[in-house]
């Protein structure tokens, strides 16, 4: 028997649910098995952070750094970023706007410091100890910068990486 | 043989579906399991939960000025098909209540709320797997006022 794909695993819903006389067949196993592999692989929504866009804020009352820890299960994930950040044309601003850096478990993995042109992406993460450690941060900027915007982060599993 | 349909009703989860050794087996089985994976497709993922606070000072005729961002928005990467967004809105303490808000799903008006906040279904088909953005957006009365509001927005796969 083969295993279950995450990467390709679909969800079935017709002719799903059997009728007494039915013959059960390897076809209605196998979407079975997939559409469990199907809800394995949708997005988890792990964390998001909101640093207001506001006009006293300047480095020296940054809000970052922000650190937060989020429980995450074992294996390798895919890794989804947004950061978002906008005003409009009446807004009271003066200096510099940017996002933060996005660090996961010590290590840098988003540059969001100078630049305030929103960004998403994503890449492989491999989680230890069902956790990951995530940091906001902004080094070496000036103190009149602003560093804020929406900023949040889901998980898929990666195909065939199906840990208990 | 009959469809599932995940979407078509509140669903419900047996957790009665262990076998034991000496059970027997049978259709009414396989269809509990069955009905367990579409229940499961009801789950909603979120795309956006923020507290978003503007300050806003009285301006020249119609146009205020504010002192925040008015805007809070997300990147999330969808696949294609239909998707059912759930689109929460609530005052907070401070908000003056003055303004028109918006929320918008890929550039396309998905509801609009004001001082008694929303709670909205907005139905979005993507053409693919793509990145799909989602805002938030307050516009403030030409008056001094501070509105505060938390929005709480998901969505789910329609199968």
């Amino acid at each position: 028997m083969g295993d279950i794909n995450l990467a390709t695993a679909s969800f079935t819903s017709v002719g799903m649910i059997l009728a007494g006389t039915e013959t059960l067949t390897s076809a209605y196993g196998s979407n079975l098995a997939n559409n469990v592999g199907w809800l394995l692989s949708r997005p988890i929504s792990l964390w998001s952070c909101n640093i207001p866009i506001r006009y006293e804020d300047t480095k020296l009352g940054s809000s970052v750094p922000i650190e937060a820890t989020i429980p995450l299960q074992t294996g390798t994930w895919t890794l989804y970023y947004s950061m978002t950040g906008s005003y409009n044309a009446k807004y009271i601003h003066y200096g510099d706007y940017y996002f933060p850096n996005i660090s996961l478990d010590g290590s840098l993995v988003v540059t969001g410091v100078g630049t305030w042109v929103s960004m998403a992406g994503s890449f492989t993460w491999p989680v230890d100890g069902h956790k990951i450690e995530i940091e906001l941060s902004a080094d070496d900027v000036a103190d009149t910068d602003h560093i804020c915007g929406y900023i949040s982060i889901y998980g898929v599993r990666n195909a065939g990486d199906i840990h208990t | 043989m009959a469809d599932l349909t995940p979407n078509g009703s509140t669903g419900t989860f047996e957790p009665a579906c262990w076998m034991n050794p000496e059970d027997t087996f049978n259709h009414a089985d396989l269809n509990t399991l069955a009905e367990n994976t579409a229940f499961f497709v009801q789950e909603y993922s979120e795309v956006m939960s923020a507290y978003h606070k503007v300050g806003i000072m009285a301006g020249a005729p119609n146009r205020p000025n504010y002192l925040d961002g008015d805007t809070v928005s997300s990147y999330t990467f969808l696949a294609g098909g239909t998707h059912q967004f759930l689109i929460y809105t609530s005052q907070g303490h401070y908000s003056g209540g003055k303004y028109i808000g918006s929320v918008t799903i890929d550039g396309t008006l998905a509801c609009t709320f004001g001082a008694a906040g929303t709670s909205s279904f907005f139905t979005f088909v993507n053409t693919g797997p793509r990145w799909v953005q989602t805002t938030a957006q307050v516009v403030s009365f030409d008056i001094t006022q501070t509105i505060d509001n938390y929005y709480s927005i998901s969505y789910r796969r329609m199968l």
